[in-house]
């Protein structure tokens, strides 16, 4: 399964590293990216598109900086958790993150956290995560393996466009392959297709 | 651990021998004795701080090199980057495309179809990586360096300017993501459906040097993505700004 991408911005290195651990530790989640300053983490923002973003509180101490950072960030975005790293620095803005961590929080604090946020954001998926593909997951997949693009498959199978792209995105969570010709491996190696299907 | 230039080359490889690879880049061979780094250095040739940036950058991935390479010329970078470039093609490449040919040939005659299939993805991805390569040697690099050039020249052609302005680095970075993710699909492919095999050792091998040839290129794309390609920007503005 692809897990949610994380980037992390506080204003201490030893901070940044031990979250890294942290999030890297959980199954759903993997940092992709670490900022000291709120320069930086635009740089990285710049470069990267995460699923979740945890700043400290102690970097918003400019006004508008929150603002300008969600602006940077576009219609992609994140869920933002707020860090506070002490007891005096003020937690403005509330509502615009998701999820908040003190440098209090005990380890099952923060797991229950972080948990009860990568399920809101996952969906269901976590819950019932079955591994096997449903008949109609197959269905989809020889298709795409046979090479027919999204608005084929949508009319054969007589499903909405939208529908046939929800089920490839389950797909690729469930077996970790996304490119077609690796998705046509899978379907050979695990007979939904024949090589002389797809001309080999 | 962040390397410095008093420390022993030997000290260097032993604690993380995946660097080999790096100081190969760089034509440094075995057989440095008790040298440090800056002796060997000297000795090769190499600018030391320019070693001791990338060194680090492989090293440790938290070791963000970008601001500091901003002092060397684009043309060492990129020289640099060529090297990778050869190391995968010429050496790691082949190598695994051997490790799979053995591997499929001493296979049972029931599992060849899916032997086939993994030989087939790994000779896609093969082919995907040269071209990509080839785009960046014959494409981007002249590009960049002539931009380079172009800046601090004293004859600013109209001509030239003309040339530079039709091409933009911006869409690079997403070509990298794609042969990522097509060598983390092959791992996830033989992990998950390459049959048992008499010769399991050789699988391990293949999976370590696939584990190897990923990390390389992530550090090399890195630099890529968070070195070049700002650096770039920065002068394509420059050059948009500029009256001809």
């Amino acid at each position: 399964m692809e897990k949610l991408k994380v980037i992390i911005a506080t204003e201490s290195y030893v901070v940044n590293q031990g979250f890294h651990l942290i999030f890297n530790k959980l199954r759903h989640s993997q940092v992709i990216d670490k900022a000291v300053s709120i320069a930086q983490l635009k740089q990285v923002i710049k470069a990267e598109t995460a699923d979740i973003i945890l700043i400290s509180i102690g970097l918003l101490t400019e006004e508008m900086e929150l603002n300008n950072l969600i602006k940077l960030l576009g219609s992609k975005r994140p869920a933002l958790i707020a860090y506070s790293p002490n007891e005096t620095t003020p937690f403005n803005n509330k509502n615009l993150f998701t999820e908040a961590l003190s440098f209090k929080d005990s380890k099952e604090v923060i797991s229950d956290k972080l948990n009860r946020l990568f399920e809101r954001l996952i969906g269901n998926d976590l819950e019932n995560e079955s591994n096997d593909l449903s008949e109609r997951e197959k269905d989809i997949l020889k298709e795409v393996a046979l090479g027919l693009t999204n608005n084929d498959i949508a009319d054969k199978l007589f499903i909405s466009v939208h529908t046939v792209i929800t089920h490839r995105k389950k797909i690729t969570k469930k077996l970790g392959i996304k490119s077609v010709s690796a998705l046509t491996v899978y379907a050979i190696i695990n007979g939904l297709i024949e090589m002389e299907d797809v001309g080999l | 651990m962040i390397i410095t230039d008093n420390i022993k080359m030997a000290d260097v490889i032993l604690q993380n021998h995946h660097l080999l690879a790096v100081i190969n880049r760089f034509g440094i061979q075995l057989g440095f004795g008790d040298k440090s780094v800056k002796e060997v250095c000297g000795d090769y040739q190499i600018n030391s701080d320019f070693f001791l940036e990338i060194i680090n950058a492989f090293n440790d991935p938290d070791f963000y090199p970008q601001h500091k390479l901003e002092k060397f010329p684009l043309k060492l970078i990129i020289d640099f980057l060529r090297k990778a470039h050869s190391f995968y093609l010429d050496q790691k490449i082949p190598e695994i495309a051997s490790m799979i040919d053995n591997i499929v040939e001493a296979s049972p005659s029931n599992q060849q179809k899916t032997m086939r299939m993994i030989q087939l993805f790994f000779g896609e991805y093969q082919q995907q990586l040269k071209e990509h390569i080839a785009r960046e040697e014959t494409v981007v690099y002249p590009y960049i360096l002539k931009l380079e050039d172009y800046l601090q020249s004293k004859e600013k052609s109209k001509e030239a300017y003309d040339m530079l302005m039709i091409y933009q680095i911006e869409n690079y970075a997403d070509e990298h993501d794609n042969i990522e993710d097509k060598l983390k699909e092959l791992k996830t492919i033989i992990i998950k459906y390459l049959p048992p095999q008499k010769d399991y050792l050789l699988c391990y091998k293949i999976l370590g040097q696939l584990d190897h040839l990923e990390d390389d290129m992530n550090n090399h794309s890195e630099m890529e993505n968070k070195v070049l390609v700002p650096r770039v920007q920065i002068m394509e503005q420059v050059l948009k700004e500029m009256e001809v």
